[in-house]
């Protein structure tokens, strides 16, 4: 994943990608937490309302079903006033009173009026007695007749009386009194109801996804219940454990397979029947499922913007800050010139300012370091062709010759000697630094050939500090300015030209002296030697030799701005060069 | 730029991914539900489209149906012996792409290719009250006849004793429900020396005929001391023959169902016993297993794949208990 998003241009380290991550973990979090304390909190109501809700619809059945048996109650009311007010039992304006009734109600199939014997005096519809029926044996009769006028209600049940007519009913019996012969007797009411009614009633209620009511009996058998026949045959069980000793009140039970549910029992009026509701905790689940499934929804779809935006919005902060990084990769490459134009927040565009600023400093910087390399370079250049300088070796050699033609031959081995010193010291294998003794020993080495040359045309004297000769100097530096000294000064001269040489240190420097009494210089030449070495050119050069200039740009670029020669010149009076150089002890370079 | 914005999207839609993976977690029968919710259609081919004993298996059905949350459509010839009635069903039922089908086959053998029709469109098959001769069936809900022919001769040992003749009246003699009757029968009255076996005479279904056998039967130089019908028809054949003799001279009649006849006959005492077979549970469990094989993908079950439907003697004196009211008066007529 990481290498994944690194590979696309995403650095999981990056800003942008810890600023677009911390909103979006600060929002997530957020959202989770008010989603899942309002899925708690629906939860939570939903489960007290739920045994609420279905009291009240099992409240609502009850009620209906109160209505359908008042209905049943007040009618038989009418029936037993009808039947008293005769004063001989009128079968005929019965039977017209009776068939009004059943005329405008479809749910009553039969009403009968038996004697106390069970013989049946009156029959209100067309259905037919069975032959084998055997009325005083029928719980209904048994129970009207035990009860003095009170209303009996059974539970439904197959009528059996009727011939070919098996239908399920509910039997109102009662006690009543009449008039036959002028004699009061007593007889058994009987009407029967059709439970379809009642039936579809119950089996109209659903609780929930798949609850439903049952009907139980005052014995707690269960008179009604929509898979009446699975159970009675054991394909289906009811668990009614809790239930025969409540007649009121919700309480959580499982059924026959362990699935958990509510239970509401309500009781019946009129009858002693409890309503039994069954609500599945499932059917609940199930809308707390589809709230879940909901509000993650609902996440997800508001993830997907919150990291949209805060892509965005860390984009806009962070681009500038890329652009920034895109233009140092640009420097890195070598690109200087490059100026960054960052708009944005102030600290970018600081950031931005102080880049440039920085840029063109260490642009400024390498301009120096190249130019002076360059110098370098060229002066060490020249340094190496002055170690050789060929003029010298062929005026020296021609001097070697004439000198061993004339049979100087003491002569010709000092000049060897001293020749040989001389080239010694300027290869000296190769170093650029050499102590002081040994640049003093190649001055008085080439002074002694020069001396040769010029047949003692001139002296030269040495006044050397002994605390110097061990420090380190740079190579070649004397040997120019006498050469100077010897072809600009002395050579012209009429009289015996002296040139002396001094070196000592003063604080921390160490200062050579080479002084002669020659011709001297105008001020124009002089100051055109010591020209900034940067802005020599070939006049400078010619001027004043290789020697001087070169001498003093190697000083400086060695050893710093502080350091290099003076020149103190009047014309005929001589000219006096002033070397400055660090004191440097030992092996120190 | 383009290349981040691919990345947001590609992050958002991981993210969608996930969120869709948990809701999977949490809810799985929830996102189930939502997105699918198949209609499954159950095809319930019966014998015949009359008869209270089929509106029982019908009820039986519906209630499953409500239960399971499937369509099942009653299909059924308007006789029972047509076979090729049932045969042309079974076909259009596969054609019209039901997802089941629950069938009571007329024929034990003659249905075969129908079977294999289904069998080969892959749409599951379960048998109820009897059985066909191939296995390309998901799985069979019957009432065990043998038992039930069994249970029978107990009954008929009981009222004529262990020293009686037995005369039997089935109803035609390839079907595969009155073989196993008959079989069960005469296996239970085999452990007895003494009872007597007349030979076997089939009704053919018809009451007149069940009714003039009865009429043979009481004639005969030995008169049967019990006689047994194996199903609905020679039943109140032979309860009606017996009818028109006083009470004194009637011997016990014992035979199949509960039609309202059948229960005046009961009631009366000419029918002395019924076994009461479970057409209400044939159709709840017919259509609950075609569920099962719908839902488990499978043509043909596991294990268990004949099962059998519990039967019920009544008789005068339980006729109207509560546990059998139900069974017997499954209608509110």
């Amino acid at each position: 994943m990481r290498k994944w998003i690194k590979k696309a241009g995403i650095r999981v380290t990056g800003f942008r990608f810890i600023l677009a991550m911390s909103f979006a973990a600060v929002i997530m979090l957020s959202m989770t937490f008010v989603g899942f304390a309002l899925n708690q909190k629906f939860v939570q109501t939903s489960k007290e309302n739920l045994s609420e809700n279905s009291r009240e619809i099992i409240e609502q059945v009850e009620r209906n079903l109160d209505t359908y048996l008042k209905g049943m109650i007040d009618l038989s009311n009418l029936l037993v006033i009808d039947i008293n007010k005769f004063k001989e039992l009128n079968i005929e304006e019965l039977d017209r009173d009776i068939e009004t009734i059943m005329r405008t109600r479809n749910d009553i199939l039969s009403i009968s009026l038996f004697t106390t014997e069970g013989n049946m005096i009156y029959e209100g519809t067309n259905l037919k007695l069975k032959a084998t029926a055997d009325i005083p044996s029928e719980q209904w009769f048994i129970s009207a007749t035990q009860s003095n006028g009170n209303i009996n209600i059974s539970p439904p049940h197959v009528q059996n009386l009727y011939k070919n007519r098996h239908p399920w009913v509910i039997t109102l019996s009662r006690k009543v009194n009449f008039r036959t012969n002028h004699t009061m007797g007593e007889g058994v009411l009987m009407i029967d109801m059709n439970f379809s009614m009642i039936e579809d009633l119950l089996n109209g209620v659903t609780l929930g996804k798949r609850g439903y009511v049952f009907l139980l009996d005052n014995e707690n058998n269960i008179v009604y219940h929509h898979q009446q026949q699975l159970l009675y045959s054991g394909v289906k069980k009811e668990n009614l454990e809790g239930v025969s000793e409540r007649s009121l009140g919700s309480f959580v039970q499982s059924d026959s397979e362990g699935e958990s549910r509510i239970l509401t029992i309500y009781p019946a009026r009129h009858v002693m029947w409890k309503l039994v509701g069954v609500y599945y905790l499932s059917d609940l689940t199930a809308a707390q499922k589809d709230l879940t499934q909901f509000i993650i929804l609902t996440l997800a779809i508001g993830m997907v913007i919150f990291i949209s935006v805060s892509f965005y919005m860390t984009d806009r902060i962070t681009k500038p800050i890329a652009e920034l990084e895109d233009s140092m990769k640009a420097v890195e490459n070598g690109d200087f010139d490059i100026r960054i134009d960052v708009q944005g927040e102030y600290e970018v565009v600081a950031l931005a300012k102080r880049f440039n600023l920085m840029t063109a400093k260490i642009k400024s910087l390498m301009g120096q370091v190249v130019d002076e390399q360059e110098a370098k370079r060229k002066s060490d250049l020249s340094a190496l062709q002055a170690q050789i300088n060929p003029h010298f070796l062929y005026n020296t050699l021609d001097s070697v010759i004439w000198m061993a033609e004339n049979g100087k031959h003491q002569e010709v081995v000092k000049m060897v000697t001293a020749l040989a010193r001389l080239f010694r010291i300027s290869i000296s294998r190769g170093r650029n630094v050499i102590t002081v003794k040994e640049e003093l020993a190649h001055a008085e080495n080439y002074l002694t050939i020069q001396q040769m040359r010029y047949k003692d045309q001139f002296e030269y004297t040495f006044d050397v500090d002994e605390t110097v000769l061990e420090y380190k100097t740079m190579k070649l530096i004397l040997q120019p300015i006498i050469e100077n000294a010897i072809y600009h000064g002395i050579r012209q001269m009429v009289d015996l030209g002296e040139i002396a040489i001094r070196a000592y240190s003063e604080e921390d420097k160490l200062i050579f002296v080479v002084e002669d009494n020659g011709l001297g210089m105008n001020e124009d030449i002089r100051s055109r030697i010591l020209k900034e070495y940067d802005k020599h050119d070939e006049k400078t050069v010619r001027v004043g030799g290789v020697g001087v200039t070169n001498v003093f740009e190697r000083i400086q670029l060695m050893y710093g701005k502080d350091y290099g020669i003076q020149i103190e010149s009047e014309i005929e009076e001589g000219t006096k060069v002033t070397l400055t150089i660090p004191v440097i002890k030992g092996d120190k370079a | 730029m383009n290349r981040r914005v691919v990345i947001v999207g590609l992050m958002s839609a991981l993210i969608v991914l996930g969120m869709l993976m948990l809701i999977n977690i949490t809810a799985p029968d929830i996102v189930g539900e939502g997105v699918e919710k198949p209609e499954v259609n159950v095809a319930l081919i019966l014998k015949a489209r009359h008869g209270e004993y089929w509106q029982t298996v019908n009820m039986g059905a519906e209630i499953a149906a409500k239960e399971f949350g499937v369509d099942v459509d009653y299909l059924a010839p308007e006789e029972e012996s047509d076979y090729k009635g049932q045969i042309e069903m079974i076909r259009a039922a596969v054609d019209r792409n039901y997802d089941g089908i629950v069938l009571a086959p007329s024929d034990l053998l003659l249905l075969e290719p129908a079977l294999d029709y289904a069998h080969d469109k892959n749409v599951p098959v379960i048998l109820i009250d009897s059985m066909v001769g191939t296995w390309k069936y998901y799985r069979s809900v019957t009432t065990n006849n043998y038992a039930a022919g069994e249970r029978l001769g107990k009954i008929a040992v009981e009222l004529a004793g262990e020293e009686c003749k037995v005369g039997i009246i089935s109803f035609v003699s390839g079907s595969e429900n009155a073989i196993e009757r008959e079989k069960g029968l005469r296996d239970h009255f085999s452990q007895y020396e003494n009872v007597v076996i007349r030979d076997t005479m089939y009704s053919m279904s018809d009451v007149k005929l069940a009714s003039q056998i009865t009429d043979f039967m009481l004639n005969e130089l030995r008169p049967p001391d019990v006689i047994i019908g194996l199903n609905t028809i020679s039943t109140l054949g032979i309860a009606k023959e017996m009818a028109k003799y006083p009470e004194s001279e009637q011997i016990p009649v014992i035979g199949f169902d509960s039609t309202p006849q059948e229960i005046e006959y009961l009631e009366s005492g000419v029918i002395d016993n019924a076994i009461v077979q479970n057409p209400f549970n044939m159709g709840y469990i017919g259509v609950s297993e075609a569920v099962e094989a719908i839902t488990s993908m499978r043509l043909i079950a596991v294990d268990n794949k004949d099962i059998e439907v519990n039967t019920v003697i009544i008789n005068a004196d339980n006729l109207y208990d509560p546990e059998n009211q139900k069974l017997i008066f499954p209608f509110n007529y």
